[in-house]
């Protein structure tokens, strides 16, 4: 029998287990004052656990979890030394006696959300002045152990209610609550769907507004967004889709005030309209913006609570969002643009940063945090994730590290600070109902790249349980026929290094005229950039190889496609190329 | 003989000036061809379906081999905004509208009935000598 046992993460399984004659140790690893790659950790672990692990977790193999839970301690063991803990390989297995899900749990949200800074105390059982097996004692050690934690113990309380015990390290709390958040939503929202679409543009616009008004260094959003040339700057009208991206997003009406109308395309998971018009007068004085930051924090946090009421989780990603941003001043003009011009930046930036979790945590933090990382991505690649996916990270230096899915604009690198932070809880709060979903497009890719994976996020199909993403081409309506200006002026960060692209091409106007319009050709929602590092000859002219074997078909029996018949051959190429252009499109 | 289906680097495409008719039931007819330029990767054999250009240099070549089932007409030749943005000292060549009137398996050039390009392996290997490494062959059935 090993004369030491050592607890990692959730101490609850293992404390009533104990033998009466045997001595031990606890390890118990409790973090002090949260730093930011502490609650990004915590955020990953509770998506991973709460999320991922716990709907699928049954359905992981136990020497799956073995394996998993083994590497990720000896992991951790390499980030923190012994730390006290000698002996480690006499242990026994942590999973052993306990079942899938609770193994998994013990390490999924608080586990290794708990690892943050380390911490020994130790109890010997064979002290005689100890009534090691006596309730009150049990009690005592944990509360010891807890220190100021949170600890709620039912286990003794006689209610007939199951017993149960819960410890407040963050993850163990936000994975309690959130558990009982999923169920608890699970149960309506099946009779909120007709309420999301009202309830999200409502949220989300209200928070933006909020946004606007909440400080007065946000007034340098109109001289970021592209000049609209005069024409709206007294329109009482909002702004259409097609006006809003082709000229911009705000304009100052007759009385000074801002205007913000934001929508972006439809789509299953990303479909979100923001209407921000007629917002409050931005505050004045040397107070204001103090003043303006409190009553920012005070409407998101207002907002989400609305926002999960109604059942939105766009809504409640996007306040909650916002409301990090706006508490850690991270809102530049330039994120606050690319968000407008298309609020699913916002939602796919909050997505990647949950897979990106590796490469930032690793450039934020120092140390053993990279280690403790390694760990994580050997857990994800067993709930799913391609093997070798993580390869890359594992193997670089824990300073210098890429993300794995680039950022295409500043409002998707904009959000994902906050969705460090933010979006593990929200997705484990709906994580019944959204999901995301990671695709190996690299290796198939007729770029003969190898290695790049397709980032999606949408709602889960009850049936199949996959990720259901919508990617189909669509055309918009530009007001202007220098398409080069309206993809530029949508993504400003390109200029000079992509070549744009009509997805749906423009000789269609000569070959098959009357199909489409001009409008709809030269529209945003047709353009693609194609990076110029990644051969842009090439790819363009394999394209355009494609696309003349689409027209053959119909020119070899006198036939014209229609519009459908385009935009579905667009969505092909998009789905065969997208992954590799400038925003991406058709994969991310 | 060996025959074999080529098909040519595509780039660009019809260009507004272009002059067609098309039935349905049978393949367009093209009657002046207006060829855009998109992009250009160097080979001297192009295609926009169902019409192929080929630079004056590969014309010649053509024409003094004694290959059969071809004539050439004149084409309209315009570059893009793209075109330029690729390549910004790029000039083009003079191109000729290489129009196919052979019959596939009996002539040098000949059309398929999909509006695919069949040449002979006399003909390819002129091609071939010429340039057209960004064409895809294979060989006819």
């Amino acid at each position: 029998m090993p004369a030491n046992r050592r607890i990692w993460g959730n101490i609850a399984y293992l404390l009533p287990k104990t033998p009466k004659t045997r001595p031990w140790n606890l390890f118990c690893f409790t973090g002090g004052k949260l730093d930011y790659s502490r609650i990004a950790t915590d955020a990953f672990g509770n998506a991973l656990a709460n999320n991922i692990g716990y709907s699928i977790g049954s359905s992981i193999a136990a020497g799956q979890q073995q394996a998993a839970l083994d590497a990720a301690r000896g992991l951790a063991i390499q980030a923190y030394g012994n730390n006290g803990l000698d002996g480690v390989g006499g242990d026994r297995p942590i999973t052993s006696n306990t079942s899938n899900s609770a193994g998994f749990g013990s390490y999924g949200g608080g586990g290794y959300g708990s690892y943050g800074s380390g911490g020994t105390r130790e109890y010997d059982f064979n002290d005689p002045n100890q009534d090691d097996f006596a309730a009150s004692y049990r009690r005592q050690v944990e509360r010891d152990i807890m220190g100021g934690a949170d600890y709620d113990d039912d286990r003794y309380s006689g209610d007939g209610e199951s017993d149960r015990l819960r410890i407040s390290t963050s993850g163990a709390i936000a994975r309690n609550a959130l558990q009982d958040d999923l169920t608890a939503a699970n149960n309506r929202i099946s009779d909120l769907k007709q309420r999301l679409a009202t309830a999200r543009a409502e949220a989300t616009g209200r928070a933006f507004n909020a946004d606007v008004a909440a400080s007065p260094a946000y007034n340098s959003l109109a001289d970021a967004f592209p000049a609209s040339g005069g024409s709206f700057l007294s329109s009482p009208e909002p702004f259409s889709v097609n006006a809003m991206m082709g000229q911009g997003t705000s304009f100052y009406d007759e009385n000074g005030t801002l205007n913000i109308n934001v929508i972006t395309s439809s789509g299953s998971a990303t479909e979100m309209g923001v209407f921000a018009s007629s917002t409050p007068q931005p505050m004045s004085g040397s107070d204001a913006l103090d003043v303006a930051r409190q009553v920012g924090i005070d409407y998101y946090r207002d907002a989400q609570e609305r926002a999960v009421q109604s059942g939105s989780f766009v809504g409640y990603v996007g306040a909650g969002l916002a409301g990090t941003v706006n508490r850690a001043a991270f809102f530049t003009a330039s994120g606050l643009r690319d968000l407008a011009v298309n609020p699913s930046n916002g939602f796919i930036g909050a997505g990647k940063s949950v897979v990106n979790f590796g490469p930032e945590l690793a450039n934020a933090a120092v140390g053993g945090m990279k280690t403790v990382l390694d760990g994580y991505t050997q857990v994800a690649e067993l709930l799913g994730v391609k093997a070798g996916t993580f390869d890359g990270f594992r193997a670089t230096q824990g300073a210098q590290i890429d993300p794995l899915f680039a950022y295409s604009n500043d409002g998707q690198q904009l959000v994902s600070i906050g969705a460090n932070v933010f979006g593990g809880g929200a997705l484990a709060k709906y994580g019944n109902r959204y999901g995301f979903s990671i695709d190996d497009v690299g290796n198939n890719s007729a770029f003969g790249q190898h290695g790049a994976v397709g980032f999606r996020v949408g709602e889960i199909d009850p049936v199949s349980g996959q990720v259901r993403v919508s990617n189909q081409a669509t055309f918009g309506n530009a007001i202007s026929n220098q398409y080069r200006e309206t993809f530029f002026a949508a993504n400003p960060e390109l200029k000079g290094r992509v070549v744009v692209h009509h997805a749906v091409e423009q000789q269609v106007l000569d070959r098959f005229p009357g199909v489409v319009t001009e409008a709809e050709i030269h529209s945003l929602e047709n353009l693609r950039g194609i990076p110029l590092q990644i051969n842009s000859d090439v790819h363009l002219s394999k394209i355009r190889v494609e696309m003349n074997r689409f027209y053959a078909s119909f020119e070899s029996r006198g036939a014209v496609p229609t519009k459908a018949d385009l935009l579905q051959k667009a969505t092909e190429i998009d789905a065969k190329y997208g992954i590799q252009f400038k925003p991406p499109v058709g994969g991310n | 003989m060996n025959y074999y289906l080529v098909e040519p680097e595509v780039a660009g495409g019809w260009g507004k000036n272009t002059v067609f008719t098309r039935i349905a039931g049978k393949p367009t007819v093209v009657h002046k061809l207006h060829y855009h330029f998109e992009g250009w990767l160097g080979d001297e054999l192009l295609e926009s379906t169902p019409c192929f250009i080929v630079t004056e240099r590969l014309a010649k070549e053509i024409e003094q081999a004694k290959l059969t089932g071809i004539t050439f007409g004149d084409v309209e030749i315009t570059a893009s905004e793209q075109f330029n943005e690729l390549y910004p000292n790029r000039e083009l060549p003079n191109f000729l509208w290489l129009k196919i009137d052979g019959v596939h398996h009996i002539h040098d050039f000949g059309m398929t009935s999909d509006l695919g390009l069949a040449v002979s392996e006399t003909a390819l290997q002129l091609l071939k000598k010429i340039g057209i490494s960004n064409a895809s062959l294979v060989k006819a059935i």
